[in-house]
């Protein structure tokens, strides 16, 4: 090798190691108690209490044995939720729709955690099932089996709701494994939000919503949304149809944000911020009421 | 409000002098013919003086007479003539350039500021010429790399040509070329911009008190001018640096009526990428190229009357071809701005100027895949469009030396249509998302006064802009002052408040410039973004070759748009922007500091900015403050360069520069938190699934980690050679991140590890430029 050879051959490598390195990012995180309870009229009440960490430690989030949560419900007298062991608290009282609770958690060494929630009432749906159809009608995605076309009609309540639509769907003779019904269509007068809106030209007008369908509702009230659905022969289906409240819709939008820009992989995305409406601390107090079927 | 009226404008009007006559003309290049942009006309006996305007154009009125007149210019010798005046009288001034003698020039000349109202910080009209000798990276002069150097800038990514100022974000420049905006500036993910130096006779940036006469970003005002075509005989430049080639041609159409430029530049880097590909007889040909195209021509009807028609097109393209066996295919990703203008200069009197122009400004942004087996055919499209149609007519009204009142009005009507899919195949034919197409039309009126009252130099003025769409209309009142009081001849105190409204938002994920960034336009939902800004500031000259500056400023920002957090248009989901959009307020404020020394031989200037820049949304953050992207709290740079030899024959220079800034701001995750499984979860039998939502990531607050400070030090040298015919080359060596220093120009995770890209170490290279 000539000498000149050998000194572009050297600022070659030169050029070329000198490009990338890895990139100290530890930040100081001030470590706070999380709260996650999720009230639901069908359920008694659970929580868990944890503490946040700091990303770059490995492990799980450490549990939080000793803290004293107080529920409160309009109206009535406080609940304290009893731990039931690493880190999960629990109650036998069930929530009642309508009512706004709010909770304080205290915890040795830490601000007082405050939050509220008001349980929203169950969505009031019907559905009807149609005759059964040959496969070459479906319109919604491709299928080998006939298929029954159902209609669901949601009766919007007064006020702002925030409806969530979900499906799951199960292969007849398999008892063991449900999957997420990607949630592809609706007629046009159905406002949807297209947050989680992915694009697949293997599904009618070349897009689905991941996991969930989330309704925009105008707050008029009075309104019958309707989702159609189309159903092949060889499958069980759930279908759930889920009214939140402002904190949980939130909570549940950061979540699944997040979900997708982890899919995406892609160089520009932001990272998502999961909300949280604890003051003082992270995690969510919210609630949700659910109306489901079986098909 | 009637008093403030009566001060601004009434009252000025009324201090007519008597028994004096208006001296009006052109002052241009003697060689060329090209106008002299803000050139000074001096009468040493009445001690007044005034600055010729954009088009070259001056108006003064000096006492019944014999009068000497002077006019002078940076780099050119003063011409003096004496005239006995009495009545109005027309006088062009041709000037011969004076390389050599510049500071002879400098010196000995009674030159005036061509913007006595604004300070030095607040308005920067920036040297061509010198631009030239700033150290540039693979040999690639670029004016918008070249204004980050001035304080108050900031560059986004390294080496990247979009800038910041003062807190704002790089969609608030108004940047235009020949009075045309241009939306995308970049070239090449932002390395470059689309501003060809050979092309350019003249830049003016304003960052604070920016005059009534612009308007419709919220920042700052680049004002590029072209040049317009050797008047007098034909004339060439050829350039080339290891990434692009340019060609100037330029030369009358009809000796000293009419002239035309056409400037060409291309990067080649695709042809040597492309002949390796066909040698290893790869069944895919890629590549990437961009072209600029300047093109202007002028006509002078008479002495009053001229007028130009200017054309620019500026395109990237990314593409790849291939034949494999039956399957052909074709990816093309292109970008590019095409802008068009024609301009009516008039001098309708001596005191009166007016300049109208028509013009056309597009950008557009397509990926097209294009597949064909047999006789069937699969397209897939996707556009983005902003266009733009308007009238505008410009008035100055030279009512004394001292008084100068402009106004004017322009009517626009916009065409955004961005995200819109195109899918086709044998049996159908499908567009998406053709209801995000909207028009805009758009109004705006203004009123300019800029006066001398003793010490005192006030530049104030009224703009009024409506703005319609989709049945909704904003109307907005925009203050305008800029105030600078000489306290002794050597000493400047400044002060100026200015209200900006803008009806445009970029839809970016980064600084990049990439092409994926969408223009869209204010809607019935989406209010106009507002910005008020304050600034005060002092200037001192010291021998008369040094000169130090200090401002500071505070500005408000108000409907400032943001992606939501994920939302990403590189991710081609189809979107309704509006839905992925945050709505927010800013602030920012700091102080600016500037230190220059200016003589023939050697000139250096420093510039610090010490700066915050935060932002509010409702929905981002539980409403919380947090730091903008480019919050650096730190700014410094330093430019110098020194003559080793300077003669008739040619020029040797050396000059380095050297930038360091505090890092920008980037989100990442810091926090893990135990999560709440999602509804349907529990019948998910996947664990893998269920584990996923166990913990969630999160952060404190958007852009809560500090990227690694930002530093680099560049060396030039040039040889320039000339000739007595007026030919000459020039070579310049530069040396770009000399003690390679890796700057981080994004960053990115790899197996849960984060790591910094550095694309730019130390990078030598040498240009050409030869002139005929």
């Amino acid at each position: 090798m000539s000498r000149v050879s050998f000194f572009i051959y050297l600022f070659c490598l030169f050029l070329v190691f000198s490009c990338e390195k890895d990139l100290n990012t530890a930040i100081d995180v001030f470590k706070k108690p999380c709260f996650n309870c999720i009230l639901n009229p069908d359920s008694v009440i659970t929580a868990t209490v944890s503490m946040s960490k700091s990303i770059t430690n490995e492990g799980m989030p450490d549990k939080i044995l000793d803290a004293v949560i107080e529920l409160k419900e309009e109206g009535k007298p406080s609940l304290f939720l009893k731990h039931i062991g690493n880190g999960k608290y629990k109650t036998d009282h069930k929530p009642s729709v309508g009512t706004k609770y709010s909770v304080e958690i205290s915890i040795p060494n830490y601000l007082t955690l405050k939050a509220t929630t008001i349980v929203p009432i169950r969505p009031e749906v019907k559905y009807i099932k149609g005759y059964l159809k040959p496969k070459e009608e479906i319109k919604s995605r491709y299928s080998s089996l006939p298929f029954y076309p159902y209609t669901f009609e949601i009766n919007d309540k007064p006020g702002l709701n925030r409806y969530w639509v979900y499906s799951m769907e199960k292969y007849i003779g398999n008892n063991y494994k449900w999957d997420f019904r990607s949630m592809y269509y609706g007629p046009d007068f159905i406002q949807y939000d297209d947050f989680n809106k992915e694009t697949d030209a293997g599904f009618l007008n070349g897009f689905y919503f991941l996991y969930y369908l989330r309704i925009l509702d105008s707050g008029i009230g009075s309104n019958v949304f309707q989702v159609n659905e189309e159903c092949p022969v060889d499958q069980n289906y759930r279908y759930f149809f889920m009214d939140t409240d402002e904190h949980y819709d939130k909570y549940l939008k950061s979540t699944i944000k997040q979900a997708m820009n982890d899919g995406d992989n892609l160089l520009f995305n932001e990272p998502v911020q999961i909300y949280s409406n604890i003051e003082n601390g992270l995690g969510i107090f919210g609630s949700a009421a659910i109306t489901s079927f079986k098909l | 409000m009637r008093i403030f009226l009566y001060i601004l404008f009434i009252f000025p009007m009324l201090v007519f002098a008597q028994g004096q006559v208006t001296v009006s003309g052109i002052i241009s290049d003697q060689n060329s013919g090209e106008r002299l942009i803000g050139a000074s006309i001096y009468s040493p006996v009445s001690k007044l003086g005034v600055s010729a305007n954009s088009y070259g154009f001056f108006s003064i009125k000096l006492p019944k007479g014999s009068n000497a007149i002077q006019a002078s210019y940076v780099g050119y010798q003063t011409s003096s003539v004496t005239i006995n005046l009495r009545k109005d009288t027309v006088l062009n001034f041709t000037l011969k350039s004076s390389l050599i003698l510049k500071e002879f020039t400098v010196k000995g000349t009674q030159s005036r500021n061509a913007h006595p109202y604004f300070s030095t910080l607040n308005m920067v009209k920036l040297d061509m010429a010198k631009m030239g000798d700033i150290p540039a990276i693979l040999g690639e002069r670029d004016l918008l790399k070249s204004i980050q150097f001035l304080p108050g800038i900031k560059g986004g990514a390294e080496n990247t040509a979009g800038f910041n100022v003062r807190g704002g974000s790089s969609d608030q420049n108004l940047i235009l070329l020949d009075g045309v905006p241009v939306y995308n500036v970049y070239h090449l993910m932002g390395f470059f911009s689309v501003f060809n130096g050979e092309a350019i006779k003249n830049a003016e940036l304003f960052k604070g008190g920016i005059p009534a006469r612009y308007g419709g970003h919220l920042s700052s005002v680049l004002d590029v001018s072209m040049k317009e075509g050797n008047l007098k005989k034909p004339e060439g430049t050829f350039t080339i640096s290891p990434v692009a080639g340019s060609f100037t041609l330029e030369g009358p159409i009809k000796k000293d009526t009419a002239s035309y430029i056409i400037s060409v530049r291309r990067t080649f880097i695709d042809f040597p990428l492309m002949l390796i590909q066909k040698m290893q007889k790869q069944p895919y040909i890629g590549g990437y190229y961009f072209y600029d195209l300047n093109a202007k021509a002028n006509w002078m009807l008479n002495q009053k009357n001229r007028i130009y028609l200017s054309f620019y097109s500026g395109l990237d393209r990314n593409f790849f071809t291939g034949n494999d066996r039956n399957l052909k295919q074709s990816f093309r990703y292109q970008w590019g701005n095409t802008t068009t203008v024609l301009r009516w200069n008039s001098t309708i009197t001596p005191k009166l100027f007016s300049n109208t122009s028509l013009y056309f400004s597009s950008f557009n942004n397509t990926q097209r895949t294009k597949a064909k087996e047999g006789d069937a055919v699969n397209l897939f499209k996707t556009t983005s469009k902003l266009n733009e149609w308007s009238f505008k007519s410009d008035f100055d009204f030279y009512v004394s030396p001292e008084h100068v009142v402009r106004f004017g009005g322009k009517v626009s009507l916009m065409a955004f249509s961005p995200d819109i899919l195109q899918q086709r195949n044998d049996e159908t034919e499908t567009n998406f998302t053709q209801e995000t197409r909207k028009e805009a039309f758009a109004g705006e009126v203004y009123l300019e006064d800029a006066m001398e009252w003793g010490r005192m130099n006030a530049n104030v003025g009224l703009r009024t802009a409506y703005y319609g769409i989709e049945g909704k209309t904003y109307l907005s009142f925009e203050p305008r002052i800029a105030l600078n009081w000489t306290l002794k001849p050597d000493l400047t105190i400044s002060a100026s408040y200015m209200r900006n409204s803008q009806n445009l938002h970029l839809l970016t994920n980064s600084s990049l410039g990439l092409p994926t960034d969408l223009w869209v336009a204010s809607t019935k939902n989406i209010a106009p973004q507002k910005a008020d800004q304050y600034s005060l500031g002092i200037e001192k000259h010291i021998a008369r070759k040094y000169t130090f500056g200090l401002e500071g400023y505070y500005k408000t920002l108000k409907n400032v748009t943001r992606f939501n957090e994920g939302a990403a248009f590189l991710s081609g989901r189809d979107r309704n922007w509006e839905n992925n959009v945050s709505v927010g307020e800013g602030e920012a404020y700091g102080s600016e500091f500037m230190f220059r020394k200016e003589n023939a031989r050697l000139n250096w200037m420093l510039a610090y900015t010490l700066s915050w820049s935060n932002q509010r949304f409702d929905d981002i953050n539980r409403g919380r403050w947090f730091p903008f992207k480019y919050d650096r709290r730190h700014d410094f740079s330093a430019l110098v360069d020194y003559k080793l030899k300077s003669k008739k024959s040619g020029e040797r220079k050396i000059s380095l520069a050297f930038v360091f800034k505090s890092g920008s701001q980037v989100t990442i995750n810091d926090t893990e938190t135990e999560g709440v499984m999602l509804p349907g979860f529990e019948y998910y039998a996947s664990p893998e699934y269920v584990d996923k939502f166990r913990v969630r990531q999160t952060y404190e607050n958007p852009n809560n980690f500090k990227m690694p400070s930002f530093h680099h030090l560049d060396l030039n040298y040039s040889v320039k050679k000339y000739r007595n015919s007026g030919r000459g080359h020039e070579w310049s060596f530069s040396g770009y991140n000399i003690y390679n220093h890796l700057n981080p120009w994004m960053t990115y995770k790899e197996d849960g590890v984060a790591k910094q890209l550095s694309i730019f170490p130390f990078i030598p290279s040498v240009s050409y430029r030869y002139k005929w």
